[in-house]
């Protein structure tokens, strides 16, 4: 009890310290809103009312766009930058002294960011909805919303374990920065953030499903959408645990290989 | 001038020196590079695939768009970005004071001290997929082409440091606005696409970004002989008046820099 006691305070620290700077804070929320705008327009602009692109109108587009966004800060967002510089600038020591798990502590932090993330993120589009109307599909099915937020689940895990895996390379190398950059890239275009992964030609669309990136923004929303049949959305979960557990294994062995390794000198 | 010269030669050098010094960093840049640009065509070339044209514009203008956006921001990041980056953090811990007692100009010294040597790979992917693309289209491009092409990139250029220069500033009175880089970063996104996609939505927000609309599109339209005379005018005022204001601007806000860590 004392332990999730103090899990939660490290979550509540981690928004205090987030808000701490207002003025930088809305400088962040008002490039999220500019990136999420952009995207809008563009979508807006080539689906007029009444055409279709790829078998999506206008609402079903606008939908998985605003959708995605909402998801983006709630899955995307993460704490885990800074396992690399406890690495690399030698200060793990001081966690590992702790009586406390260091993954644990991290996905607390991350909780408390995505608390803050989502909250702001509901507001920002509820104005956008307010100034704009856009179409923006409720779903009501029991089922729909009962594997969608398994897979919220499963999505959030897997970032965590995929950033903390991307941050243990620092215990080998002092250059964090660049495979951050590259999954990040990656990110954008395959996790369905951008645009539903179902334009792309067949043969593609379906080579990326046996990838973990769209386990993280368009299945989930797709599983929201209902637009994927009982067997598709089964499977759907299906692979997005594997890849859940897979990548939990993954960190654990990393992590332990690391720790071995770890000689705590510092920059 | 010819010292301004000099120091940049030399700062080049140092550029290289230490890319060589971090090889892997160098190679991942390469690497990440390739990819956004890659990544930056197959968006467009996605969006195209169904609809022959996308905003009164044709695939392969919207192509073009594309390879000139990956040229543009390989430039911008290549002789300026780092240098932003480094300038809100400098601010922020009172070590402007080294930069402003140096001989040489301290926009100069700000602004271009670094270069991201890397962004070469997003450069030379750009051109390659515009002269691509151009052929496809029978453009037949002639030296004037280029370097006319090349004189509005410049302008473009100086819009967009201007803007970024003149935003950046503002971390003289509010120092720790740490994300502010990042904010311009998706201020960039805004000259990806074609005025008329902020047009048709609404009027206010184009007259809010039109300067950014110019950035790009302007040397895209050359390129495809669909320039007016109009349009040189706008991007070349606009470009002199923008660099004017921005170094009006950071002379007006260095009397209020206190030398004071934030």
């Amino acid at each position: 009890m004392s332990n999730l006691k103090s899990y939660y305070l490290v979550g509540r620290n981690t928004w205090d310290e987030t808000v701490s700077y207002r003025l930088n804070f809305m400088v962040w929320r008002l490039r999220v809103v500019l990136q999420l705008l952009t995207t809008y327009f563009l979508w807006f602009t080539i689906l007029p009312s009444g055409k279709y692109f790829a078998g999506y109108n206008q609402s079903m587009m606008l939908t998985y766009i605003l959708g995605t966004a909402i998801l983006s800060a709630f899955i995307l967002s993460t704490r885990t930058s800074s396992v690399a510089e406890d690495i690399t600038q030698g200060t793990l020591s001081n966690y590992l002294i702790r009586p406390l798990n260091y993954f644990w502590y991290y996905f607390s932090r991350d909780l408390g960011d995505k608390a803050m993330n989502i909250v702001f993120s509901i507001g920002e589009i509820s104005v956008i909805v307010l100034f704009f109307h856009p179409p923006f599909y409720i779903q009501t099915n029991i089922i729909y919303l009962v594997v969608f937020f398994i897979s919220l689940i499963f999505a959030i895990v897997l970032n965590f374990f995929f950033n903390m895996i991307l941050s243990f390379i620092g215990f080998w190398s002092n250059e964090v920065w660049a495979p951050r950059f590259i999954f990040y890239i990656l990110l954008t275009f395959f996790a369905g953030g951008l645009f539903p992964l179902d334009i792309l030609p067949r043969p593609l669309f379906i080579f990326f499903q046996l990838l973990p990136f769209p386990y993280l923004l368009y299945t989930p929303m797709k599983l929201y959408l209902g637009t994927l049949n009982i067997n598709q959305s089964f499977l759907s979960l299906l692979i997005g645990g594997l890849w859940t557990i897979g990548t939990w294994i993954i960190a654990k062995h990393i992590w332990r290989k690391g720790l071995k390794l770890y000689g705590a000198e510092g920059k | 001038m010819k010292k301004y010269f000099i120091i940049y030669r030399h700062l080049v050098y140092l550029s290289f020196s230490s890319l060589l010094a971090y090889r892997i960093n160098f190679f991942n840049g390469i690497f990440a590079s390739i990819l956004w640009s890659s990544f930056g065509l197959l968006s467009t070339f996605l969006l195209t695939s169904r609809s022959p044209q996308v905003f009164g514009w044709t695939r392969n203008e919207l192509l073009v768009l594309a390879s000139v956006y990956n040229i543009f921001f390989g430039l911008f990041y290549l002789f300026f970005s780092r240098n932003f980056a480094e300038l809100t953090r400098i601010i922020h811990f009172g070590q402007l004071d080294g930069y402003l007692l140096r001989p040489i100009d301290s926009q100069f010294s700000l602004t271009c001290w670094y270069q991201g040597l890397y962004q070469i790979a997003r450069i030379i992917i750009g051109t390659i997929f515009l002269v691509y693309i151009l052929s496809l289209m029978h453009i037949h491009i002639t030296v004037l082409h280029v370097l006319s092409f090349v004189l509005f990139l410049i302008f473009g250029i100086i819009i967009l440091y201007s803007v970024w220069f003149m935003v950046l500033t503002t971390t003289i009175w509010f120092t720790n606005l740490s994300n502010l880089v990042d904010f311009m970063y998706s201020v960039n996104l805004v000259t990806k696409y074609p005025q008329e996609m902020y047009k048709g939505f609404s009027q206010y927000l184009f007259i809010a970004i039109f300067p950014l609309t110019l950035a790009i599109v302007i040397p895209v339209k050359q390129l495809i002989e669909k320039i007016i005379l109009g349009d040189i005018a706008s991007l070349m005022i606009t470009a002199i008046l923008l660099f004017i204001v921005s170094r009006k601007f950071w002379q007006y806000a260095l009397r209020f820099y206190t030398s004071a860590s934030g």
